[in-house]
């Protein structure tokens, strides 16, 4: 819309919330200003992923008009954000600059989680207006809106595999498996611990979901056989914000939270910690694995982006 | 108080990323105020533990971004969503409480004129203890509950599979039971007050009619509740707009939340659309007109007897239009049944005023006589001397012979003839609460057999009445010397607004005139009545109606009301405890008219759903002089 020198930021806000690798290993990472004078926020482009945050040695950066809360790569130029005026936002990355291809606004709250489908086609929002939208980038346009959860919606995720299918969870308590075929697509899933904050898909497995929750635990749900929910695991002390598996090692996921760590639970042969790192100094809000290598990057409210590398060997000692 | 010539309409924002630009933008599209955030939606504290809780950071904009007048005049802050003092989980509920807290103080700091706190759910116990430990300390804001008028899980989508089963009629699912939890917690504070947000589905008239009865201080309408219409502008359907227009009687202050779903038309067409409906209301008449500024304002009853009136307020009540019409009315037809056609040439027909004030019913009475062409002779009998010089300046300009001036209390007066017809306007708002009966029984020496009493008859009704307002307005009636429960035991007159009257009047007491004696004018009664819905009672509204003659009424008893009459506001009898009520049950109350030899009042108790003490036991509160 605007040359890129232009919005150019300046400064990185304090406040990272989220960062995501490309499928070449760059990174993208997003903050919000939530002290201070103005509540702006910022996206950052990085082609070297050790070089975040420096703010000198970003291969883009682009100031957005309000605090970003969550990131997601549609392809390997083409981003989707969350933000908090309630639009959803399109950018993509031109020759090192940031272009933003459109904003839609129909929420009328923050916009806490998106998520791209498996085929590059749309886009799910998550609000704490309560809804759930579908926005279909092609036409750019929202072609759903789901009016199910009762308080903020936290967080969700497409499912990897199946096109129609997603799941979200939110402050009023549930976690819903959706499936867009279907005549009635919500199903609520039983979900044994407390108020979910995060959830995400195990790759490989269709059906497989870690949920985390405001008390710090970590649940793996088989969303067909809900009825026997699986082992829940106290992996922090305060709320999980965020939930990735490692696509490298499938069997590793990842945990940030509000108790300023990041930790990683291998799943198999049993449930178990395997590291925690106490790097950061606030909140950990954004987490991403590298897809070559088990290495997995995070960010925080400290302005941190730390990099941990998780060796399966190594790690048993920690 | 004049009629405010624009609706007050603020803009309700989520996301302020710079709050100068945000506030102008508001202002030019017409709005006059900006509900915001204090502090940034997502900015979550730590206060427990970790190594967050030593962030440093300010948690909140610096309050020299606004001029300290800006601040005080047109924010009102809205505290964060996440807070969750009521939490189960015992980390999330210490730091919400910790940071509700350093909201509200911050809101202080700022001299905000409102803070807006979200209410989600029943679960409000210790977010009510927040706030009133909060509003006992040193704030002078207002504390306004955002609550939906019907809960989200009631509007959800029929999507889900397996839903949880929501039964609507729960109590814990409804949000007035919400509000109440907290308000009951909150001793009824006074500061607090409702931000009422409209839903897309509204409730049954009966819900809405319970809001009425509370302190809405603000009403939400969020862009998604709008309609376009034919030219592509915003507008509510029928309901809303109907909803907004009952709103509008109460003075609440319209907010538009939510993002610009016109966006050619500017996000001023909201703000428009609910000026063009405050413009739309048909003016004010009659009573209304005459009402205005006086709503929900306690006024202690009139004392005529005891205390003299004062020429502003004989001039008040004369310029009724209603009241005179039907006295002459009803003398007309007195005077029309005594006096057969072929005796009208012989006989002349003695008309006694008594309590003539500055003579609106000698003047009604001539006036009739006229009509009727009947003779007459028109005692005008008046006990206050000031008043009585009106009285004689108008027999001597105008009435002559036709009327004899008297100087006197009726019940001393030695008249010099019996009465054919005795005519007054001794009724209070309780029809005989300005002692009426025992006036008129002093009345009986000169008055013949078949005496016509112009009224003959009155009653006086009552109905259970919920009001957040009153019930306040009674909590502040603090006088040094009198007992602090005083006050609830006295009766006040008041035109009543933001009430809700919990089930239609039963009649209490009726008197007729002339009494065939032995009189008794004390009374004993107890009436039940029915409750549809639950609720808080915070006393009694009264009314009357009153018989002048045959079947010429006159009325303030809401259902038979006589439209224009400004005379009579309604009496309201408080309770010192407001008692709670639940749907389908029933309320009764005792009511006594007690007589001494030199004054008159009422007691009043329930005994459903419990029994209260005895209100104003002896007059020790409130009496009324004879």
């Amino acid at each position: 819309m605007t040359s890129p020198d232009h919005n150019e930021p300046g400064a990185m806000e304090t406040y990272l919330e989220a960062i995501q690798h490309n499928r070449d290993g760059s990174v993208i990472l997003a903050a919000s200003g939530l002290t201070g004078r103005l509540w702006t926020g910022s996206l950052w482009y990085y082609e070297d992923s050790t070089s975040a945050p420096d703010v000198n040695r970003c291969s883009a950066g682009v100031r957005t008009e309000a605090g970003i809360t969550d990131v997601e790569w549609i392809d390997e130029n083409r981003l989707a954000i969350g933000s908090d005026t309630g639009a959803i936002e399109i950018w993509q990355l031109e020759s090192n600059a940031f272009r933003n291809l459109f904003y839609l606004y129909e929420h009328d709250s923050a916009v806490n989680s998106v998520s791209v489908n498996s085929n590059k086609t749309r886009v799910i929002s998550g609000s704490s207006d309560r809804l759930i939208k579908l926005w279909d980038l092609a036409t750019q346009r929202s072609i759903g809106t789901l009016n199910v959860h009762t308080a903020k919606v936290e967080q969700l995720a497409c499912s990897p595999n199946e096109l129609e299918v997603f799941v979200s969870c939110s402050q009023d308590g549930s976690v819903m498996l959706w499936d867009m075929r279907k005549a009635k697509p919500a199903q609520r899933l039983s979900c044994p611990s407390g108020l979910p904050t995060s959830v995400v898909w195990k790759p490989g497995e269709s059906y497989v979901i870690a949920v985390g929750d405001e008390s710090g635990s970590i649940t793996l749900l088989d969303a067909r056989s809900h009825q026997n929910a699986a082992i829940v695991t106290s992996a922090h002390t305060r709320a999980v914000h965020r939930l990735a598996f490692s696509t490298k090692s499938p069997l590793l996921l990842a945990s940030v939270s509000d108790d300023c760590t990041a930790a990683v639970t291998e799943l198999q042969p049993e449930l178990k910690q395997i590291y925690r790192s106490y790097a950061h100094n606030d909140f950990v809000h954004g987490l991403s694995w590298d897809s070559q290598s088990n290495k997995l990057l995070t960010c925080g409210w400290d302005r941190q982006v730390i990099s941990h590398d998780i060796n399966i060997a190594t790690s048993m000692a920690v | 108080m004049a009629a405010q010539q624009h609706v007050s309409c603020g803009r309700c924002l989520s996301c302020v990323p710079d709050i100068s630009n945000s506030m102008q933008l508001a202002s030019y599209a017409g709005f006059d105020f900006v509900a915001m955030p204090i502090v940034h939606p997502r900015f979550q504290r730590e206060f427990v533990e970790g190594k967050a809780k030593d962030r440093v950071a300010a948690f909140a904009r610096s309050d020299l971004l606004l001029p300290s007048q800006d601040w005080s005049a047109l924010v009102v802050g809205k505290l964060s969503e996440w807070l969750q003092v009521d939490a189960e989980n015992t980390v999330v509920r210490q730091n919400s409480q910790v940071a509700l807290m350093q909201e509200l103080n911050y809101a202080a700091h700022l001299s905000l004129p409102a803070v807006l706190v979200p209410l989600n759910n029943i679960n409000c116990v210790n977010l009510a203890r927040c706030l009133y430990s909060h509003m006992q300390g040193h704030s002078n804001h207002q504390v306004w509950i955002h609550v939906p008028i019907q809960a989200p899980g009631t509007m959800v989508d029929d999507v889900v599979e397996n839903p949880v089963s929501f039964d609507e009629t729960s109590k814990d699912n409804e949000p007035w039971h919400w509000w109440n939890t907290l308000r009951r917690a909150c001793n009824h504070h006074k500061r607090l007050g409702i931000a009422l947000e409209a839903t897309l589905d509204l409730p049954s008239q009966d819900v809405i009619d319970r809001w009425m009865g509370e302190p809405v201080k603000c009403a939400i309408f969020s862009t998604s509740l709008f309609l376009t219409n034919k030219k592509g502008f915003p507008v509510l359907s029928k309901a809303h707009q109907s909803l907004v227009v009952q709103l509008f009687r109460l003075d609440v202050q319209m907010m538009i939340k939510g993002t610009n779903r016109h966006p050619d038309k500017g996000i001023k067409a909201y703000q428009q659309y609910m000026e063009h409906l405050y413009q739309s209301q048909p003016p004010l008449g009659g009573v209304d007109a005459f009402a205005k500024g006086y709503e929900d304002y306690l006024q202690c009853p009139l004392q005529p007897l005891s205390d003299n009136l004062e020429s502003q307020t004989y001039e008040i009540f004369e310029k009724d239009p209603v009241k005179y019409t039907r006295y002459q009315e009803a003398v007309y037809k007195a005077l029309m049944d005594k006096v057969p056609e072929a005796q009208k040439a012989s006989t002349k027909t003695i008309i006694m005023v008594l309590g003539a004030g500055r003579g609106p019913l000698v003047t009604a009475s001539l006036k009739a006589a006229e009509q009727a062409e009947r003779s007459v002779h028109v005692y005008a009998v008046e006990k206050n001397p000031n008043a009585a010089v009106t009285l004689f300046t108008l027999k001597e300009d105008k009435w002559g012979d036709l009327v004899t001036v008297v100087l006197t209390d009726m019940r001393e007066w030695e008249a010099p003839v019996k009465a054919d017809i005795i005519v007054s306007e001794l009724l209070g708002s309780f029809g005989d609460n300005e002692l009426s009966p025992e006036c008129l029984d002093g009345a009986q020496p000169f008055l013949k057999d078949d005496c016509i009493s112009i009224p003959c008859k009155y009653t006086s009704y009552l109905s259970p009445l919920m009001s957040h307002k009153l019930y306040n307005e009674v909590k502040l009636c603090k006088e040094k010397d009198k007992n602090p429960e005083a006050h609830f035991e006295t009766p006040y007159v008041v035109r009543l607004q933001n009430v809700s009257v919990l089930d239609k009047p039963q009649s209490v007491f009726t008197f007729t005139h002339p009494a065939k004696p032995p009189t008794d004018n004390q009374r004993y009664k107890h009436l039940t009545f029915d409750i549809k819905e639950d609720a808080e009672l915070h006393g009694f509204a009264g009314y009357f109606d009153t018989v002048l003659y045959g079947d010429i009424m006159l009325s303030t008893e809401p259902s038979t009301y006589s439209e224009g009459m400004f005379s009579w506001f309604p009496i309201f009898f408080p309770l010192k405890t407001p008692i709670h009520l639940n749907a389908n049950s029933k309320v009764t109350v005792h009511f006594w008219r007690n007589v001494k030899s030199r004054n008159v009042w009422y007691e009043w108790s329930l005994t459903e759903p419990v029994a209260t003490p005895i209100h104003n036991i002896n007059g020790q509160s409130y009496t009324i002089s004879l």
